[in-house]
């Protein structure tokens, strides 16, 4: 064969049956000198690239098959001639493939050559991912001598898989039993026991035998070999010893689960169990859960026969404990029990051993170590004692006493004793004004020692927020505003951030110096170049809403066109912000005319709040100056007003112009309210009313203005009606005869915005016959949500593409609290409809949720209904940012008393109505939350008490939020609740939530001082958040 | 950076637990250096069997997983000896994670044959027996034989080819960089760091950087940044240590406020494990160029080479008395040293301060060229893209320097290096320069 002839071939034949007979007859030096060839027409083929003096018929090929040459026969060809010309380096190749439809070919190439590299190519083939050589090929070739018999694991791991696989080619005959198979090929019953030794599939489970097509003879890897040990064919005792020493194999736990399932299935005798008893005591220091029940299983067998080694089996039992799995520990536990109970010379390393017990994480491991100590008690020697006293600090407060009884130490002392959260701060040395005991919800607490706990006011005006806010510094120069800008392009670190540059860009746009355009050009060309909008978390973005407006913002400042881009069509945008685009594009506007001016709605602290007496003084300059009127920045201006120092601005706005007086005048709780001709400024009105008292029902007030106004949040104010429940579905799949059914359910939480007591939709508009009427014939002028940031916070459009919605940008949630900072009742229900959405998915990176919660760590802000709920949510939710945000609002909350202990448990009540709630998330949450202090613990207990009163204790795992129960029933030491007492004594049965039950009714276990502590605590703590 | 290198651990015998002729369980850890010795360090009787498997176990853990990718890794540790202690250092597959096991001379009782670095070998046999390792027993630990046991047992060598990546091998020697700037944060009893280690979400875990934040004398996770919170990211990668927390003492927690590093130690009565996460799962101690600024302006080599020929696998290096040896500033040794760190001749004990002799036994000659930010900055001034546009006056100079279709402004001031690429503009220094701001000070230190 010439090279010519060789290139034709590859070019031409049209399968490997073509080549075969071509390559043949050829002699090794035939082969050797057609390599270089082979090598070069691969290397062309492969890139579908002709080399400078490649020939023309080769040129006319590429050109002819245009772009690929993937899986053309040429392709196929090629690769063939490597393996029948050229040396093992140049099919071991990473690249070289050889198609399905060639292996074939290829066994025939081989076969023909049968070059001396062979064994060492199969070897490194074996140890490839995807092999080329196939099973068949390799036993065929074994059979006639071609090839030794490999000993890669790939080998041992094809003949796992090939003799247990179902033939699922319809006109194939069924293949033999897996037995007959290695009987039918003897040398493969020696290579069994290589299945012992490495990763494979052998033993992962029945399911071929289930699948479809599986003949009626069908034989699984366990059921083969057991097969064959009882015909004699292999060793039992070997097979035995094999299946327990693989238990120690680093592999994945299913093989590990049918290996030891495989040595159940052996059924192995009394004789041989003892035999290997050595082997099970060893598998209890496992760290695959799975593999120690296996063992604990065997040996508790062992101990039945009276064969167990007791004083071995105690001293390796002790590792069970150190494991997270609950059921080894008990049976590990129950094991104990009996051997000390026939054993009474094991007493005491049984007793040692059980006290390692109460080290282990879990309340039920922990309390039935404690009953087997119980029940020795009086054999408890010093040492036992001082082990005992040794695990204190692991146990949990429900069994400490008991524990500490067991060691002879008197009981915990009371909570001040060992409290170690004390600030130094009390109560008879805090100074407080009576308004900042009111502001603090101390006025009770101070007063009366029977209240523990009181929340804030439930008005945000009687409120002091500023003290505790951090104050922000407008940015001051135009070098530090590109440096701002710069950084807030690829991340924003707070909606503060995005607020002091909106605020400089709106003062500095005419700072430019000499080298502006210099300095500002890498910025550009990254926003230019779409690279500035791409990132997740940052300012601006080329799809739509508030982020595209500051993307257009950014841009007109940093050139001289005005930028005025449109939202994408597939962009869901949030209505809430609507108010605040609209600003955005006034200032955008301003700056591409070169008209500096200062924002009157720039917040002067941190959570978007304005210190009134900084805001008469921006208006008193916005008036000295002339500056034109901005009305959306007014208006958001009005309700970032914060409630302090109200009276002293009111007295310094004496100097604005009268018709601005009269309104500043008002939103800061002077001044009489709008009339007739205000009309059309009716916006300005409602932004100021909602300052100067956010949660009133102005509609006596505006009667004069004769408006046409249905927003919640408007002149009314917003309520909220929800509902917890959820959906079924039923989805079939499948022929009439053999349908697949999927039935699921999806939580569903229904929510009713309310004004003044009308129900309205979603997009705001009232839903009742006689409103809709009404709205027709009204003379009044029809107010516009998209004027009134307010109600527009209850505005919630539903899109098409909710993925592409800007509230998955984690800074634009929190920004949407900004939005109106007195009020963010709104946001937060948008918060609850998105994280509802995933309550039950992890956390993601395209649809944070955890934005909205940011909110709830605003001190002295009361959380009031929404915030509660949307706190409750996270706490359920499985999106582990979420629940950790949640979980430290909650923190906060209970310290700074934002939290209403009344409406947590009404929320949660109403949250268990939908029959969606997790139980386990809640319970696993508010048990860490307990651990945290006594008063965490004590509003904990209140909660639920108030709760289970009110609840169906029937629901799934009720068993984990009554074990929070217990556990902070230990801590507090108060008698239940005559309500709580009575719903527990509904809960009958051996359940786990009927034990529980019965612990909680039987506790007898009161300290009236640990409330004092509790006041105390709480006391301490309000005084430490001003 | 795909680069790695072929490199064979052969090892004379098998790491693993036997029983001696007295019928006394024996752990012997196999050693082997790049030039295929294999030095004998150490024979001696464990005092702590029990705490010792855990710790050994617990390094294991480390050098066989990958934490973000479902990759078998299995890179031996590496291990230090000298009169005062035994020190093993491992380093994860996805180079975010390193461990160091301190057992100090009072943990054996026993005798050092030899001071030194070697690899030593674990296996999935000796992972298991270290489970069954229990106080009572009398264990006898050697790392490494003598040559008489060695012939006289005549044990199959072990062979072990595997492709270390070069940023494996540069993450483990530039980890040191980082050591030098931890700081104790807190510290919790083991019953409470138990607590903790279990409270952390098992199956969703955050995708947002987590707190660790001491309250009332607990500690305890929170999703809010706060003063003295110590930030972690990949809660599962501190798992690691739970198992050891049963029989510990305490928990020491250290951190760099700066870059989000942190550090876990658990202490025992005798001994340490000490564990350190990068700031970020997907982010390994390689290529995050805290040392490029160093490396553009490095101590001199020959006060490094005099700071060098000073190592002699010192457990603990006395800076100070360094420097008065060789007449030098303090500074200057430090500097030396934190190069030395970078290449992997000498480990930083944040414990005690102080740095330690120990040489990472692989061909570390490749990995000193491996910087690729401080090889851009230097083709941008071998290509004149390096422009000073203001002078110095002592305290700020502003550089431009070319990038990718605009040109960027590089500030050099005391108070703080910056760039206008977005880089720097998105880190703003966390992740050391830029190579635009690496390549103005190769400038103004007079490379150009």
């Amino acid at each position: 064969m010439t090279p010519e002839q060789l290139e034709i071939l590859v070019l031409e034949a049209k399968n490997a049956a073509e080549l075969c007979p071509a390559f043949a007859p050829l002699t090794d030096a035939e082969r050797r000198a057609l390599a270089g060839t082979a090598s070069e027409l691969k290397s062309q083929i492969y890139k579908n690239a002709a080399n400078k003096d490649a020939s023309k018929r080769l040129q006319r090929y590429f050109e002819k098959t245009g772009k690929s040459t993937w899986d053309s026969p040429a392709y196929h060809n090629v690769t063939l001639a490597l393996f029948a010309l050229c040396p093992v380096s140049a099919v071991k190749k990473t690249d070289v493939f050889v198609n399905w439809s060639y292996r074939d070919g290829l066994g025939q190439i081989l076969l023909d050559r049968r070059p001396e590299w062979l064994d060492g190519w199969i070897a490194h083939d074996l140890q490839t991912e995807f092999p080329t050589v196939t099973f068949s090929m390799l036993r065929r070739w074994i059979r006639e001598g071609i090839c030794r018999k490999p000993v890669a694991d790939g080998y041992y791991r094809m003949l796992a898989w090939n003799l247990a696989i179902v033939e699922q080619h319809r006109d194939k005959a069924p293949r033999p039993p897996l037995s007959q198979q290695l009987l039918a090929e003897p040398d493969m019953l020696e290579d069994v026991w290589r299945l012992f030794e490495i990763d494979n599939q052998a033993f992962n489970s029945d399911g071929w035998r289930t699948a479809p097509g599986a003949p009626s003879d069908y034989e699984s890897w366990p059921e083969a070999l057991i097969k064959l040990s009882e015909a004699g064919h292999l060793d039992r005792a070997r097979l035995l010893d094999a299946s327990l020493d693989s238990l120690w194999l680093d592999i994945k736990q299913n093989q590990l689960s049918g290996l030891h399932k495989f040595h159940r299935k052996l059924a192995p005798t009394k004789k041989e169990m003892a035999d290997r008893q050595a082997g099970y005591l060893a598998l209890l220091c496992h760290r695959v859960g799975h593999v120690v029940k296996f063992a604990l299983t065997l040996l508790s067998s062992l101990e039945r026969d009276g064969e167990l080694q007791g004083n071995t089996f105690l001293a390796e039992v002790q590792a069970v404990f150190l494991q997270e799995a609950k059921g080894n520990a008990i049976s590990a536990l129950k094991l104990i029990k009996r051997v000390i109970g026939r054993e009474a010379s094991l007493l005491n390393t049984g007793l040692e051993a059980t006290i390692e017990a109460l080290r282990h994480a879990n309340i039920d491991v922990q309390n039935a170590a404690v009953e087997l100590l119980d029940a020795y008690r009086a054999q408890l020697t010093d040492a036992h004692k001082t082990a005992l006293k040794s695990t204190a600090d692991y146990i949990a407060v429900s069994l400490k006493n008991k524990v500490l009884r067991l060691a002879d130490q008197a009981k915990t002392p009371t909570a001040s004793a060992d409290r170690d959260g004390g600030t130094g701060m009390h109560t008879e040395n805090a100074e407080l004004l009576p308004c900042e005991k009111q502001a603090l919800g101390l006025t009770a607490m101070l007063s009366e020692p029977a209240c523990h706990y009181a929340s804030i006011p439930a008005d945000i005006m009687q409120q002091s927020m500023l003290p505790s806010l951090q104050p922000l510094t407008p940015i001051a120069t135009a070098d530090e505003l590109i440096s701002a800008v710069s950084h807030a392009v690829e991340v924003v670190e707070s909606p503060d951030e995005v607020e002091r540059i909106l605020d400089g860009i709106s003062r500095l746009c005419n700072h430019r110096g000499d080298d502006f355009s210099a300095k500002v050009a890498p910025l550009r060309h990254r926003l230019e170049q779409g690279e500035g909008l791409a990132a997740r978390e940052g300012i601006a973005d080329g799809s739509g809403g508030a982020r595209l407006a500051l993307a257009d913002l950014i841009l007109t400042w940093l050139g001289s066109s005005l930028y005025q881009s449109s939202n994408a069509d597939y962009f869901h945008p949030c209505d809430s912000l609507a108010p605040s685009i609209a600003r955005i594009r006034a200032i955008t506007a301003r700056v591409h005319d070169k008209k500096p001016q200062a924002l009157l709605a720039a917040p002067t602290h941190s959570g978007g709040w304005i210190d009134p007496l900084v805001w008469i003084q921006r208006l008193t300059a916005a008036e000295k100056h002339r500056a034109a009127f901005d009305r959306e920045d007014f208006c958001l201006s009005l309700l970032r007003l914060a409630p302090d120092n109200r009276a002293a601005a009111l007295t310094r706005a004496g100097g604005l112009p009268q018709h601005l007086h009269r309104v500043v005048a008002f939103a800061l709780g002077g001044g009489s309210g709008p009339t007739h001709a205000d009309r059309r400024d009716y916006d300005i009105w409602i932004c100021a009313a909602r300052s100067r008292a956010p949660y009133a029902d102005w509609s006596g007030c505006f009667e004069p203005l004769k408006l046409d106004d249905r927003w919640a949040d408007s002149v009314l104010p917003a309520a909220y009606h929800w509902r917890a429940y959820q959906t079924e579905h039923k989805r079939e799949y499948g022929p009439a005869d053999n349908k697949t059914v999927h039935q699921w359910k999806t939580p569903r939480l229904d929510i009713k915005v309310l004004a003044g007591g009308r129900e309205m939709d979603e997009s705001g508009k009232s839903t009742s016959v006689l409103a809709k009427l009404a709205r027709t014939l009204s003379p009044g002028l029809a107010t516009d949500w998209r004027r009134l940031p307010s109600a527009a916070l209850n505005q919630r459009s539903t899109g098409k593409y909710t993925w592409a919605g800007e509230l998955h940008t984690a800074w634009v949630a929190h920004w949407l609290v900004y939005q109106w900072p007195l009020c963010p009742d709104g946001a937060y229900i948008s918060g609850v409809k998105q994280a509802l959405a995933r309550i039950d998915m992890d956390g993601s990176n395209w649809e944070p949720g955890f934005g909205f919660f940011y909110g709830l760590f605003q001190k002295h802000r009361p959380w009031r209904q929404a915030g509660h709920l949307l706190l409750c949510i996270g706490l359920a939710g499985k999106d582990a940012d979420s629940r950790g945000l949640a979980m430290d609002a909650l923190t906060e909350g209970i310290e700074n008393g934002c939290v209403e202990i009344e409406l947590l448990s009404e929320t949660l009540v109403r949250l268990a109505q939908g029959q969606w709630l997790k139980l386990n998330r809640l319970g696993d949450n508010l048990l860490q939350l307990s651990g945290i202090s006594l008063l965490h613990a004590w509003v904990v207990n209140e909660t639920l008490q108030r709760w289970i009163a009110r609840v169906d204790l029937k629901q799934h795992n009720i068993y984990k939020v009554l074990e929070v129960l217990l556990e902070t029933q230990s801590s507090v030491r108060q008698p239940l609740t005559a309500q709580a007492a009575a719903a527990l004594k509904t809960v009958k049965g051996g359940s786990k939530a009927a034990r529980l039950a019965t612990r909680l009714l039987k506790s007898d276990d009161f300290d009236a001082a640990v409330l004092a502590d509790v006041r105390q605590l709480a006391i301490e703590y309000r005084l430490r958040s001003r | 950076m795909s680069a790695a290198l072929d490199f064979n651990y052969r090892y004379a015998f098998a790491s693993g637990l036997e029983t001696a002729k007295d019928g006394k369980p024996r752990l012997s850890l196999a050693t082997c250096n790049p030039d295929h010795s294999t030095p004998y360090f150490f024979d001696g009787r464990v005092r702590s069997p029990r705490i010792m498997g855990d710790m050994l176990i617990a390094l294991s853990e480390v050098v066989r997983t990958h934490f973000f990718l479902p990759r078998p890794v299995l890179l031996d540790p590496v291990l230090t000896s000298n009169e005062k202690l035994l020190r093993l250092e491992g380093f994860s597959g996805c180079c975010g994670v390193y461990a160091r096991v301190d057992l100090p001379a009072e943990f054996f009782t026993g005798e050092c044959h030899g001071r030194g670095t070697t690899n030593v070998d674990f296996n999935t046999p000796m992972r298991n027996a270290l489970m069954r390792l229990r106080d009572h027993e009398d264990v006898r630990f050697a790392v490494g034989r003598d040559q008489v046991m060695l012939s006289r047992d005549a044990a199959e060598t072990v062979e072990k080819k595997v492709k270390l990546p070069l940023r494996w091998i540069k993450g483990f020697s530039e980890v040191q960089a980082y050591l030098p700037s931890l700081q104790l944060r807190m510290e919790s009893g083991a019953a409470d760091a138990l607590r903790f280690m279990r409270s952390l979400p098992k199956a969703a875990k955050p995708r947002m950087p987590s707190y660790v934040v001491a309250s009332g004398g607990k500690i305890r996770l929170s999703q809010r940044p706060q003063a003295g919170a110590v930030r972690l990211l990949g809660t599962h990668r501190i798992k690691i240590i739970e198992p050891l927390l049963a029989r510990a003492g305490r928990l020491r927690i250290w951190s760099d406020g700066d870059n989000g590093t942190s550090a876990w130690e658990v202490c025992f009565n005798t001994g340490s494990f000490f564990l350190m996460i990068s700031p970020e799962v997907y982010r390994g101690f390689s290529g995050e160029g805290q040392v490029l600024s160093a490396l553009a302006k490095p101590a001199p080599e020959a006060v490094v080479a005099r700071v060098r020929a000073q190592l002699q696998w010192q457990s603990e290096i006395d800076t100070a008395a360094l420097a008065g040896d060789l007449q030098l500033d303090r500074q200057q040794v430090e500097s030396a040293l934190a190069l030395l760190g970078s290449r992997g001749l000498v480990g930083f004990d944040a414990v005690s301060g102080q740095y330690f002799h120990r040489e990472l036994p692989f061909d570390l000659s490749q990995v000193e060229d491996l910087q690729p930010r401080l090889k851009n900055a230097r083709k941008l001034i071998a290509s004149g893209k390096v422009r000073l546009l203001s002078a110095d006056d002592g305290e700020t100079s502003v550089y431009e320097v070319a990038g990718t279709g605009t040109n960027h402004r590089v500030q050099l001031q005391t108070a703080g290096d910056s760039c206008t690429c977005p880089w720097f503009s998105k880190y703003q220094g966390a992740r050391g320069p830029c190579k635009h701001i690496l390549a103005a000070q190769l400038a103004r230190d007079g490379e150009a």
